[in-house]
């Protein structure tokens, strides 16, 4: 079945994913204790989300453990690196904290943080042996930290956005591609649920006679919508010499379908055939095909299944009212 | 009815599922390890050095010095967040940022006897530097407002010497002149 086998991928598709960023999480460490240089600009958003680009000496990345299992731009030649990552930052209740430690020694450190316009900063801890100004600008407060041979510096602040700003953050969660993809999926596959439910109901129309039988029927008066086929009258049939030569002709599964539609007074619906004669579903159908194309039957839409009638024809005047 | 319950719910599982993994797959981005791109330079150093300023040509007389100076593009940062903001990869920041024409500046540190101080270049090229040397404020304090006083000047020439990058240079500190001598880090051993 084609569902189960997307299911079996998505089963081992959905770990490989993951396995991905485990890869990339692998610590690196040389043993080696290298002097290194970074120069690095840190613009930050309201979301959380930083930017953070400049110098960098190829080593030093590996000290950066907020790059593991995320996608950044490294040139070896120009040792410039280019990072989006929201890691750096965390949110508790309306207190934004910057968290921007290294391991390993720089014998040059500069650091430029870009917060966004207004931010507050309500707590500040930085290594000692790290020089820092602040500097507020018409659109950023501006956190500058330089030092020279320091071992694993660290920097971090916590920060309140003004309130008008918080409001923008949560739109971020809607405007984001996978969240749109995501949302999408959903109205999607509620659409889709919602059109199996209704055909199932017998509001919508199947397009496949196969799929119109069912074991239980709904009442139609219990429909919103109406529903144009209406179960006839039940009457009593007599067969006759002329309708027996007619059944005689047929099939052991034709006839079975036909006496019970006299029994039932003329008309049924399949899905009661189905049920009452035992027929699978795919032969059923096929057969139902036949006698109507006999003009022995007559087969009409009734919501999610249809009715079959035995024709005027074959009736002729064997009615008894 | 069972039946058709049961695919709506499969359904519906199935499409959370796939709803999930395209998020997921989304979010981490498909390339999970360095991309060996060409991004252009943000900031770009220009100089780094360390050594000793001396006192005449008394050896025993000095103070260690440190000097780095960078170029960096002056990207407003409401461009830069608005692009952060717009869920722009790093790949798409570098494009946008290469397609706008954004001046650069130089700004430049130099730590004198333990002293933090900013450096305003006024001449830089592959083989010598020249700047003021201007007062920050204290650790921690606000520059906002603060208006730098010059204290001193720096100028240096940059060569190749023993397979290392020195500089020899000389610097001024209220009115005192030093020798310069300075070595710079092996990354950037362009000069």
């Amino acid at each position: 079945m084609n569902l189960r086998l997307f299911l079996i991928l998505l089963a081992i598709l959905i770990p490989c994913s993951h396995a991905q960023e485990t890869v990339s999480e692998q610590p690196i460490n040389d043993g080696q204790i290298s002097e290194e240089q970074i120069l690095l600009d840190g613009y930050v958003d309201l979301s959380g989300n930083v930017l953070l680009t400049g110098y960098a000496t190829p080593e030093s990345l590996y000290y950066m453990s907020f790059l593991y299992g995320m996608n950044y731009s490294f040139d070896n030649n120009s040792n410039q690196l280019y990072a989006v990552t929201d890691s750096l930052t965390s949110k508790n209740a309306d207190t934004w904290t910057l968290n921007f430690s290294l391991d390993g020694y720089y014998s040059d450190y500069s650091v430029t943080f870009y917060l966004p316009t207004g931010s507050q900063i309500t707590k500040f801890d930085i290594q000692p042996q790290l020089n820092y100004q602040v500097q507020v600008k018409e659109d950023s407060l501006i956190l500058s930290v330089h030092g020279y041979r320091t071992i694993s510096p660290w920097i971090r602040v916590d920060y309140k956005l003004p309130p008008g700003e918080v409001q923008g953050q949560q739109n971020s969660l809607i405007t984001s591609p996978a969240s749109i993809l995501f949302i999408l999926l959903i109205v999607a596959g509620s659409v889709f649920a919602f059109y199996k439910y209704k055909i199932y109901k017998g509001i919508a129309t199947p397009q496949n006679d196969d799929s119109i039988d069912q074991k239980t029927e709904k009442k139609p008066e219990t429909e919103p919508k109406p529903i144009p086929a209406k179960i006839p009258e039940r009457v009593e049939i007599r067969i006759t010499g002329e309708m027996q030569k007619v059944i005689d002709t047929l099939s052991d599964k034709e006839k079975a379908i036909i006496l019970l539609l006299i029994r039932k007074g003329g008309s049924a619906t399949q899905a009661d055939i189905r049920y009452e004669v035992e027929i699978p579903k795919s032969s059923l159908t096929g057969i139902i095909n036949a006698l109507n194309r006999k003009n022995i039957i007559k087969k009409r839409e009734y919501g999610r299944t249809n009715i079959i009638e035995l024709s005027e024809w074959f009736l002729s005047e064997n009615k008894v009212q | 009815m069972r039946l058709i319950t049961r695919n709506t719910i499969l359904i519906s599982a199935v499409v959370l599922i796939c709803a999930y993994t395209a998020a997921t797959v989304l979010a981490q981005s498909p390339g999970m390890e360095k991309d060996r791109g060409q991004p252009r330079y943000f900031v770009e150093p220009i100089f780094i050095g360390h050594g000793f300023a001396l006192v005449g040509d008394n050896v025993e007389n000095y103070h260690i010095l440190d000097v780095t100076v960078q170029k960096t593009k002056d990207a407003s940062p409401g461009f830069i967040r608005n692009l952060l903001w717009n869920k722009k990869s790093h790949e798409e920041i570098i494009k946008e940022i290469s397609k706008e024409q954004i001046s650069n500046s130089t700004r430049g540190n130099l730590r004198f006897a333990g002293q933090e101080y900013a450096l305003n270049i006024t001449s830089y090229d592959n083989k010598s530097l020249a700047g003021d040397v201007l007062t920050l404020p204290q650790r921690g304090a606000n520059r906002t407002s603060f208006i730098p006083t010059k204290v001193g000047n720096i100028s240096i020439s940059i060569s190749s010497y023993e397979g290392d990058i020195l500089s020899i240079g000389t610097l001024t500190m209220n009115t005192t002149d030093y020798k310069v001598l300075l070595t710079s880090p092996m990354s950037l051993k362009r000069w």
